[in-house]
């Protein structure tokens, strides 16, 4: 509680209100606030890593040893085997070509499409722009799960069973990325554009030659964005397809542990295997990661 | 060569609450080398107008001539136009010689190490070779604005058109800016049509001015016609730093009558008149209005409300009939605010407007000395 | 010559262990020719040494992708 005391003396005041809040904040001269609040980050730090960190650990212990050194994190005699033989045993590396193929795919058509449907969204003139851009948005509300089972139907239908297709056609030209790329365009001001048709450019090269490079930042971020949820794609690719050899790499790991068998050590193996493209994009685009979210948070306030 | 002929030029927008005209039968020539400026408040439709010349907006009707040739439905590029942006419109991800390169290499097959060389004399007579390898980004406003112009200047176009290009500059550097563009133009001689809602700008740059409100067009002009000879009384208020002081008369029986005072008008005034009686507005300008010492024919007593020296000049408001007006006298007279002033309006100085329409019935009677002075003005194709 | 083409046409987007991965190699020629032409042709795009290196890089993969039974690691 405070006090105000009848005399106007700062100090006291000061003094009073650093009392009042029991060195949690205000305070210079406490370092207690700063000792808590790391406590906290590196707690939380840990809880995210460690698992990281025990698969890491797990797929160095020959199989045999895992569940008997369950709780010795660090293996004895740390071995490379599993790595070894998940590439021999599996089709490890074709499962890693279809998941860079999969992966290289939605990429390229998401920003392919993205941009074209962003810029149109944000700078057309055209009837129903607002309508087409809440059907945009509002395929977000929907959950992917819902539409499997139709999908599935649909694709085999079509005969794009067991295909790069059937995986692909559902995450290109994601809503979010279409939102992301028109918050952008957005802010592009519109003289631009006019002062590019007085130079003589039409719309097909405004969008190649001035759209597209000032968009660079964003196609970034999108970039790593996309790269990383198609790289992590499990549960449609698990469902269209059934042939071991069109497997991506997340599909592949997750068969690996059978209602009979479950090979844990090669699992752990493929599965920090398949997370270093992920961690190498996220380290190499840190930057431009973290401008991606702010791009799709506020950028239009920017 | 630049001769622009606009013809009955309409522009509609569908909107979803139904149509806006924009610009609406909108009429004018230019000769080849004239400094044209478009003024108006905002959204009277002279940057539509703008538009439409380049090409960036399409036509509802009407047509565009430049060197009798019809422009009207041909592409911004097919124009031989170039154009100034309001924020310069600068790609942010070239540099300012990229910049003023990217229209020659996009509408010309010229070679590419003659658009260097040409861009690089332009930059020269700019005085802004230094700048060629910045991106816009690293430049400040006022350089930003010479890399636009240079990027218009460099295409070599029959014609100019600026939208409003000095209203994002500090108020010193677009004075020095404004000179600059004078120079430039006068030494290129290219036709320019230049938009702006500054008046001032308008006096000081335009050969003609023309003046638009609410997409129709009010007047076309020599700046000092204008200023003297105001076609409506939207033009008399418009142009003129301050603006026009309006009272609203009736006329009867040879005399002006205002709920504060009457004015009787002399016996040629008159009969210019001719038979007219009713409503009248009476227009004086700031500067036009007398002290008057020693009362008389003509003038009004009035309360001073508000002072305002300004140096060279002060404007001091005063109050008739619970409206405030605005007189302008030499910076070296003192006037106390509360005190009572007796103003002369002089009647060759005084303006007349129709009170429904706003049509000038007379104007001020200065216009031969203006017509001497000058000579150039004479294709209006303003109102009567 | 037409049923060929329609065998390759099938062929697209599916293989199974040891044939050439002709739909992977069409996505990745797609994706790295886009690329390369954007890094190498389009100057307006002032690319970086990782839009350049990532165009050859598909077109590396579109390779490895059309000759996969020949790849160059035990299999």
């Amino acid at each position: 509680m405070v006090t105000l005391t009848t005399e106007p003396d700062n100090e006291s005041l000061e003094l009073e209100s650093e009392a009042r809040v029991g060195g949690y904040a205000v305070s210079k001269r406490s370092r207690w606030p700063k000792i808590i609040a790391h406590a906290i980050l590196i707690l939380s730090v840990f809880v995210f890593v460690s698992p990281f960190i025990w698969a890491f650990f797990t797929s160095l212990k020959p199989e045999a040893e895992i569940f008997a050194s369950i709780y010795q994190i660090i293996p004895t005699e740390p071995t490379f085997e599993n790595y070894a033989k998940v590439w021999v045993e599996q089709p490890l590396d074709r499962w890693v070509m279809n998941s860079l193929v999969i992966s290289t795919g939605i990429v390229f058509f998401t920003l392919l499409l993205d941009t074209m449907a962003g810029y149109a969204l944000a700078k057309g003139r055209f009837r129903g722009r607002s309508v087409t851009f809440t059907l945009v948005i509002g395929t977000l509300v929907i959950p992917p799960q819902v539409v499997l089972v139709p999908l599935f139907i649909e694709m085999n239908w079509i005969g794009w069973g067991n295909t790069y297709w059937a995986i692909m056609v559902l995450f290109i030209a994601n809503p979010f990325g279409t939102f992301m790329m028109r918050q952008f365009f957005m802010t592009v001001p519109d003289s631009l554009i006019d002062a590019a048709r007085m130079d003589g450019c039409n719309t097909f090269q405004i969008y190649t030659r001035i759209m597209l490079p000032m968009a660079k930042p964003a196609l970034a971020s999108l970039t790593v964005f996309t790269f990383i949820f198609a790289w992590g794609a499990f549960l449609w690719p698990l469902i269209i397809i059934n042939d071991g050899a069109m497997f991506p790499l997340q599909v592949g790991i997750a068969l690996l542990t059978g209602p009979y068998t479950s090979q844990w050590g090669q699992l752990l193996a493929a599965a920090i295997m398949a997370a270093l493209p992920v961690l190498t994009a996220y380290l190499l685009a840190q930057k431009t990661f973290m401008e991606g979210i702010a791009l799709s948070g506020g950028g239009k306030g920017q | 060569m630049g001769e622009l002929r606009i013809q009955n030029l309409t522009k509609v927008f569908n909107d979803d609450t139904g149509q806006i005209v924009a610009v609406d039968d909108f009429s004018l020539n230019t000769e080849d080398g004239e400094f044209v400026v478009f003024v108006g408040p905002s959204g009277c439709g002279k940057s539509t107008t703008l538009r439409c010349i380049a090409g960036l907006e399409t036509v509802t009707e009407g047509r565009i001539f430049l060197d009798n040739e019809d422009i009207t439905t041909q592409p911004p590029t097919g124009r031989d136009i170039a154009m100034v942006f309001q924020n310069y419109a600068l790609y942010p991800h070239m540099t300012a010689g990229e910049n003023m390169a990217f229209g020659l290499k996009m509408s010309t097959n010229m070679p590419r190490a003659e658009i260097e060389q040409q861009v690089n004399e332009t930059a020269t007579m700019m005085g802004i070779e230094e700048l060629l390898d910045k991106r816009p980004g690293e430049l400040s406003g006022g350089q930003q604005q010479r890399v636009a112009l240079g990027r218009a200047i460099v295409r070599e176009p029959e014609v100019f058109l600026m939208d409003e290009p000095l209203s994002n500059l500090d108020a010193k550097l677009r004075t020095q800016m404004r000179t600059e563009l004078q120079n430039l133009q006068h030494e290129l001689d290219i036709t320019t049509i230049y938009v702006t809602h500054d008046q001032t700008e308008a006096m000081t740059m335009g050969d003609r001015i023309v003046i638009l409100d609410g997409g129709e067009l009010q007047q076309v002009g020599t700046p000092l016609k204008c200023y003297h000879e105001p076609a409506n009384q939207f033009v008399a208020g418009f142009i003129g730093s301050p603006s026009m002081n309006f009272f609203s008369m009736s006329y009867e029986n040879s005399v002006l009558q205002h709920d504060a005072f009457r004015y009787e008008l002399s016996q040629s005034v008159r009969q210019n008149l001719g038979t007219l009686t009713g409503d009248v507005v009476l227009g004086i300008r700031p500067e036009a209005i007398e002290r008057a010492d020693n009362g008389g024919e003509r003038t009004v007593v009035a309360p001073v409300s508000v002072v305002e020296p300004m140096g060279d000049v002060t404007h001091v408001y005063f109050d008739v009939d619970d409206e405030t007006y605005t007189m302008s006298q030499e910076g070296d007279l003192v006037t106390e605010v509360g005190s009572q002033m007796e103003l002369r309006f002089p009647e060759e100085k005084i303006h007349l407007f129709d009170a429904t329409t706003g049509d000038a019935i007379k104007t001020g009677s200065v216009s031969t000395r203006v017509e001497t002075t000058q000579p150039t003005d004479g294709s209006d194709t303003g109102r009567p | 010559m037409n049923a060929q083409a329609f065998f390759l046409l099938q062929q697209l987007g599916y293989s199974s262990r040891n044939e050439p991965i002709l739909g992977g190699a069409l996505i990745f020629l797609i994706a790295g020719a886009s690329i390369g032409y954007l890094a190498f042709v389009r100057k307006e795009m002032k690319a970086g040494p990782v839009l350049k290196a990532g165009s050859i890089l598909l077109l590396a993969l579109a390779m490895l992708a059309y000759y996969w039974p020949q790849r160059p690691w035990p299999h």
